[in-house]
């Protein structure tokens, strides 16, 4: 058990790298704009989990990429908050990725039932 | 590890990133845990701190998405932006102690007072690039509740909390509902939210013209109730519960609180008088003057660079602490070299700290 666990583990970093990014794009283009904390709050609500130090870096990383765009808000006083919204090479990267995700999905699928004797 | 510390060391380890993204991040981490902390009211400042991910780590893979190599291949030893105490050997120090290097510190409640002024001056900064930048956009669409004018029946209401620009707050006591107005609109667009079932958060909407002012009447069943302005003034004349201000450059003037009063503004000078239970005051630059209340439980005042006035009645009965870096002490009219002060039967604890500023306490007249 022990030996698989770590393996899982090693395998669920690798997988959910790409799989993050794809859901952070979903989140940005469903709900306009978000932050950082409610962003990693609604990704945990939605059972993704995450962490700031996985998070925050990919967000640094996304708005680098410039699927992503980030800009200061000042609310209100004392709160200055930095703000994410999807940009169109975001848009165009998610419509691509959601068709991948889709195939790798049912590609899983099939050969997951194609194993049982089909 | 306290807070401080965690920024502390996230800054130092992103040495070599601009200063503009440095800045960002810290920030935006800051934001974080603000938020963790408005979230979860139970938990200390080191308890959320404590179940992040460590700073070294988090630096790391920050370093890792900025494209920079691994922390500790040094190229000039440029001088970490919050060391201000100019020494060199510092940056050379373990992370683990960055308090080492300062020679001055000052500490109220986890909170460094440069780190604090620092903090202040990294807002300033974003304040400005969002006016250069003038981006367009607002949390309109978020939520927009055009409120009428009076008359929430809000019973189980125990949270109320306030956020404006520039508009003044006053704020009155009710003897049965929680009233709002804005005596100048005829139908003031103010944002209405319940966050969580007794909270009630009262906005003014971003990119909207504000009001002059709000006026707020509140019951005593509100037990919190928190106001935060940028360059607002708040005028308290009655309140009965706990109350807890924050300003940028608005002046704070608390006439009767009956509860526990924390105030914090950049610039903007405070006035507290008839405040009963504890008191906890601080600024950067504003004035403070404080009249003490004989039914004061305990008083907590800092500054940097503002003046410190507290007067206190006959017969009052205090110990106080002060320490200041260059300020002057004078204690009814005659200057202290005393760092402690004891009136009376010293019986309620009293800490003021300051680093510039001068500190009068005086019996009143």
């Amino acid at each position: 058990m022990g030996a698989a666990e770590g393996l899982y583990e090693k395998w669920k970093s690798q997988f959910r790298k790409g799989f993050l990014e794809l859901c952070v794009l979903e989140l940005l283009s469903n709900s306009g704009r978000s932050y950082g904390l409610a962003i990693m709050e609604r990704l945990n609500n939605a059972g993704v989990d995450v962490t700031e130090g996985t998070l925050y870096p990919l967000l640094m990383r996304m708005t680098k990429d410039e699927s992503i765009e980030a800009q200061w808000e000042t609310p209100e006083v004392g709160h200055p908050r930095k703000y994410y919204v999807i940009s169109n090479i975001g848009r165009a990267l998610l419509v691509r990725m959601r068709e991948e995700y889709e195939k790798s999905a049912a590609a899983q699928r099939n050969l997951m039932s194609g194993g049982q004797g089909l | 590890m306290t807070r401080k510390e965690y920024i502390d060391i996230l800054a130092q380890r992103l040495e070599g990133l601009d200063e503009a993204s440095l800045n960002d991040i810290v920030l935006e981490i800051e934001d974080h845990l603000d938020g963790l902390a408005r979230e979860h009211p139970e938990k200390s400042a080191e308890q959320i701190i404590d179940e992040l991910e460590p700073p070294e780590s988090l630096a790391d893979s920050l370093r890792d998405a900025a494209g920079l190599g691994p922390y500790g291949e040094r190229e000039s030893g440029a001088p970490h932006h919050t060391d201000q105490t100019g020494q060199p050997e510092g940056q050379a120090e373990d992370s683990s102690s960055p308090s080492a290097k300062k020679t001055v510190r000052i500490v109220i409640d986890d909170e460094d007072l440069e780190e604090a002024i620092r903090k202040a001056f990294d807002i300033a900064k974003i304040f400005k690039r969002n006016r250069d930048e003038k981006k367009e956009g607002s949390l309109k669409d978020v939520y927009n509740l055009s409120f009428g004018i009076k008359g929430t029946e809000l019973s189980d209401l125990r949270h109320v909390s306030v956020r404006a620009r520039s508009a003044d707050i006053r704020v009155l006591f009710s003897n049965g509902e929680l009233e709002v107005d804005t005596p100048e609109e005829e139908e003031p667009t103010l944002l209405m939210q319940h966050a969580g079932k007794d909270v009630l958060r009262i906005a003014t909407l971003v990119g909207s013209s504000e009001p002059d002012r709000i006026n707020l009447r509140i019951p005593a069943s509100v037990d919190e109730l928190d106001i935060s302005t940028a360059s607002g003034d708040v005028h308290v004349v009655d309140r009965v519960g706990s109350l807890s201000i924050v300003t940028a450059s608005g002046d704070v003037v608390v006439e009767t609180c009956e509860g526990d009063v924390e105030v914090k503004t950049a610039s903007g000078d405070i006035k507290l008088a008839q405040c009963q239970e504890n008191l906890k005051v601080s600024t950067a630059s504003g004035d403070i003057s404080i009249q003490a209340d004989d039914m004061c439980n305990a008083i907590e005042i800092s500054s940097a660079s503002g003046d410190i006035m507290l007067v206190y009645p006959d017969g009052w009965g205090a110990s106080l602490s002060i320490s200041t870096v260059s300020g002057e002490i004078e204690h009814d009219g005659l200057s202290v070299g005393r760092r402690r002060v004891r009136i009376g039967n010293g019986l309620v604890p009293v800490r003021i700290s300051t680093v510039s500023g001068d500190v009068r306490i005086q019996k009143e007249e």
